[in-house]
């Protein structure tokens, strides 16, 4: 089986097409299957399950979860996969890849999908998910890989960056309910003393022009994420059979996104609240709207509240 | 302020290339088979299935919405994305086919 998915981004003054995954699933046994090519993170619940528009209950990711965050969103590579049920009622799933990895680059640690190797360190990422009720999912994560840092002036070559990442989610869905949440724990470290080597600038392989200068990249420090969100979502079909009111769906959601080490990064710090309300004309063509409020912990970023609507269809 | 509007657009090619003993795809024809003699507990195995991990991340599509073909790439997809069991999804895509007419 093959399966790619290409999306389309439409911003102000530019279109952005990308490819999100293009993978080849080899189905190997009831429950093992073996993916290779581009594939979506296995990490946590929501990039890989929740992020394309008709699922996600909102009009964006949680703060620290989309582009830009901390949670990885595809990579490169091979995985294996799969689910297997425990007695009558409980089941077990799991996802183990090897890949690329990622990068450092202008964002920080990039957790894209590479289609080559800056190093010759593959990244080892997985979720293992227990359902100890149908209506409940319990998962931790993990990712650890290994960076292309700054050089270090006394040795002249260029540091080995330790990245680290764990997570838990849960979802638990029954009736019109759906709640769930998810927690994201990552580190660099391995930065040479700040003293050591020229602020930012980072020889990675992978933007190598020749010379063995790359781009430059905002992180060179320890640095610390953390990232976390809870949604609450209910479908008024729970309190009404009016053919008009049953499909609309209130959703709360509160996310902390947080960063300390590198000063830089520290930036992008931010709490997010939103309170938004769907309406499903069929259960995969939905309208949301929602206000989100964005408070920066920067001083230097001001706080902002959004109005967001979406149109969105699954097909 | 800043905006995006988000156009995925998703495309599935099957193109049967796994072992024809293991997909769910190939248990397809015994489904077919199973949509003009379908088994009772088989259906009701599946329709349980159904609503249990089709709606654990999206609302739960009718069945008359896709052909029996249509449902059998589909399943096969969320089988892998989901990680379902493939028993599962074969109770899935059988009820599913027997109750899209």
């Amino acid at each position: 089986m093959f399966e790619g998915e290409v999306e389309i981004t439409q911003t102000d003054n530019e279109t952005n097409v990308e490819l999100e995954n293009a993978q080849v699933n080899l189905l190997l046994h009831d429950n093992v299957t073996l993916a290779a090519g581009k594939f979506y993170s296995p990490v946590g619940q929501f990039q890989e399950r929740l992020h394309p528009a008709w699922i996600n209950r909102l009009p964006d990711a949680p703060a620290g979860f989309g582009h830009g965050g901390i949670q990885p969103l595809s990579e490169v590579g091979v995985m294996a996969r799969g689910g297997a049920r425990v007695g009558n009622d409980m089941r077990v799933n799991y996802s183990v890849a090897v890949g690329n990895g990622p990068r450092l680059g202008h964002g920080g640690v990039e957790l894209e999908g590479f289609a080559s190797d800056d190093n010759s360190n593959k990244s080892v990422a997985g979720r293992l998910g227990f359902f100890p009720i149908p209506e409940l999912e319990v998962g931790g994560s993990f990712m650890t890989a290994e960076l292309i840092g700054p050089e270090d002036h006394e040795t002249e070559t260029l540091t080995d960056i330790d990245f680290d990442l764990w997570g838990a989610d849960f979802a638990y869905v029954r009736g019109p309910w759906r709640f769930r949440g998810e927690y994201l724990n990552a580190e660099a470290t391995g930065f040479p003393a700040e003293e050591d080597h020229e602020e930012a600038i980072i020889f990675a392989a992978a933007e190598d022009e020749g010379d063995g200068h790359g781009e430059e990249a905002s992180l060179a420090e320890n640095t610390e994420w953390q990232a976390w969100y809870v949604e609450l979502a209910y479908r008024m079909s729970g309190l009404t059979d009016h053919p008009i009111g049953q499909n609309f769906e209130p959703v709360v959601r509160y996310g902390e996104y947080e960063v300390t080490g590198d000063h830089e990064a520290e930036e992008q710090s931010e709490d997010r609240f939103n309170v938004g309300l769907n309406y499903w004309f069929a259960p995969s063509i939905v309208l949301k709207a929602t206000v989100e409020w964005r408070d920066f912990v920067s001083d230097e970023i001001e706080d902002e509240t959004r109005i967001l609507f979406q149109l969105a269809y699954g097909f | 302020m800043r905006y995006t509007i988000i156009i995925a657009a998703t495309f599935l090619a099957m193109l049967g290339l796994v072992s024809p003993s293991l997909s769910v795809a190939q248990e397809g024809g015994a489904s077919a088979t199973a949509a003009t003699d379908p088994n009772p507990m088989e259906i009701a195995r599946g329709a349980q299935a159904w609503a249990q991990e089709c709606g654990r991340c999206h609302n739960i599509r009718s069945p008359s919405e896709l052909s029996d073909e249509e449902w059998r790439v589909s399943v096969t997809h969320m089988r892998v994305r989901a990680n379902i069991p493939a028993d599962e999804a074969r109770a899935i895509v059988t009820f599913l086919q027997a109750s899209n007419d």
